[in-house]
């Protein structure tokens, strides 16, 4: 269990505000996505939990003992391969589950290509296998599926669902895409522009399979999200 | 565009071609002969005095570059790291990149007499700055958001240092690297010639007092494929 407890933090000094009392929690196996207005905070969030930013107000308590991180970036090292690159984060773990998770990507017969001859969206695929790997129980996803179309966006949704259900991994992910979040969240945080607030938070106990994002119950909950966005 | 060897090949012959019109209009003792300088670099190269002098040398040039760039990895990791440092040592290798060789090199004599130890002082002296220089630089100019990559994965202080840092120095490094060679058997050679008979540079002196400029030119040629040799034994590793 993660609990964030009134977080707040400033940056330069005490000029630049960005989160405002934030709080809320993710459950061991629970999605829960985090949206809000460009720039409001929401990587910073991200940071804070990871354990980069370290001076903030508040409190965080996690039970968690690995965090996996995905970042906006795909942030791998030119010098290493695509397979290199996955292993890293866990040296000592099994190479077989780096080549399948690959294959999971959709990399599978990249592994020995260096990041510079891989496009934007396989570069982030790799980033998404190497969080993967680390083998953590709480995964933070900064935006990671800006660079992908449409389809490899759906598998890589399916995949996160599968990392929840198959692994028990909780999810924290940070998006812009309402229908991306009313998908696959089991709770949606949605923050207020800068400095950042909760503006609402909304539990989704419908099981991901059966929802139908054209329902009367899914397009109310996405005008309100909207509107909140909105304010 | 040219290719490396073509251009290689290229300068190369431009050298021989100028210094070959030179050898024409002025008399061997000025610009001696390419056939003469030819000879007697096969002289040296088949003489097993010869070879030992050489063997000298490249000993002397490698205590230097071993130490200068051990020193100068450490200090610049240091100064990269550490503003404080930094501050502290700035001006102080400012100060050695300004002194002159031969300065120290009189300074040497006085603490190490004349012997090979001169030479490998100045020569480790030249070099010091140039790495302590690029490491800083190389370091300061780690992107951190792979550091912060590093950090967040936990990976071990061994794995931050072999898998981030020392690639992500290596362009920084490379280049230092090769100006330090070129510079360590600058200097080298020179202190040599001003305080030992022994090694390349007392070959130098002998053949400056008995009027061979074939035999200069000879050992200039052995120095740069000292030269070349340590820096291709070197790339591997670099393109590593």
């Amino acid at each position: 269990m993660l609990k964030i407890k009134h977080l707040s933090k400033v940056f330069n000094g005490k000029h630049l505000k960005v989160l405002d009392d934030i709080s809320f929690q993710v459950g061991p196996s629970e999605i829960v996505i985090v949206t809000g207005p460009s720039g409001c905070g929401k990587t910073t969030l991200l940071r804070i939990i990871s354990g980069n930013i370290t001076h903030f107000e508040g409190a965080i308590n996690t039970s968690f003992s690995k965090t996996g991180f995905v970042f906006q970036e795909d942030r791998l090292l030119e010098w290493k391969t695509v397979f290199e690159n996955v292993c890293l984060v866990a040296q000592d773990g099994n190479k077989e589950r780096a080549m399948e998770l690959l294959r999971e990507v959709g990399l599978g017969g990249f592994e020995s290509y260096h990041p510079k001859d891989l496009s934007g969206g396989m570069r982030q695929r790799c980033a998404i296998a190497r969080a993967l790997f680390y083998g953590s129980d709480i995964l933070l996803l900064d935006e990671p599926f800006r660079s992908l179309d449409h389809k490899l966006r759906q598998e890589m949704l399916k995949l996160v669902n599968e990392i929840k259900t198959e692994e028990k991994t909780a999810v924290l992910f940070v998006t812009h895409d309402i229908d991306e979040a009313l998908k696959l969240a089991d709770k949606i945080i949605v923050l207020t522009k800068r400095p950042a607030r909760v503006a609402g938070e909304f539990t989704i106990s419908t099981d991901t399979k059966r929802r139908n994002l054209d329902s009367c119950t899914f397009q109310k909950l996405k005008e309100k999200i909207i509107s909140l966005l909105e304010e | 565009m040219m290719g490396k060897t073509k251009a290689s090949v290229t300068a190369l012959v431009l050298v021989i071609g100028v210094w070959g019109i030179l050898s024409f209009i002025y008399p061997p003792l000025v610009i001696p002969t390419i056939p003469s300088v030819c000879v007697k670099i096969v002289e040296i190269m088949t003489h097993a005095d010869m070879l030992q002098i050489i063997l000298v040398s490249f000993t002397r040039l490698i205590t230097a570059l071993t130490v200068g760039t051990i020193a100068g990895f450490a200090i610049g990791i240091l100064c990269g790291k550490f503003t404080v440092f930094r501050e502290i040592t700035g001006p102080l290798i400012g100060v050695l990149q300004v002194i002159p060789p031969v300065a120290l090199l009189i300074l040497a004599i006085l603490w190490f007499g004349f012997n090979g130890k001169p030479a490998i002082f100045i020569a480790s002296m030249a070099i010091f700055p140039i790495m302590v220089i690029s490491v800083q630089h190389g370091i300061m100019n780690i992107d951190p958001k792979t550091l912060e990559m590093g950090e967040t994965f936990r990976l071990t202080k061994r794995s931050m240092f072999l898998d981030i840092i020392i690639p992500s120095i290596r362009p920084s490094l490379t280049s230092g690297w090769r100006i330090s060679l070129g510079l360590a058997c600058k200097t080298m050679v020179m202190g040599e010639v001003l305080t030992t008979p022994t090694g390349i540079g007392g070959a130098l002196s002998q053949a400056r007092m008995n009027l061979e400029p074939e035999t200069v030119i000879a050992w200039t040629v052995i120095t740069v494929l000292i030269f070349y040799v340590i820096d291709w034994l070197t790339k591997g590793k670099r393109h590593a």
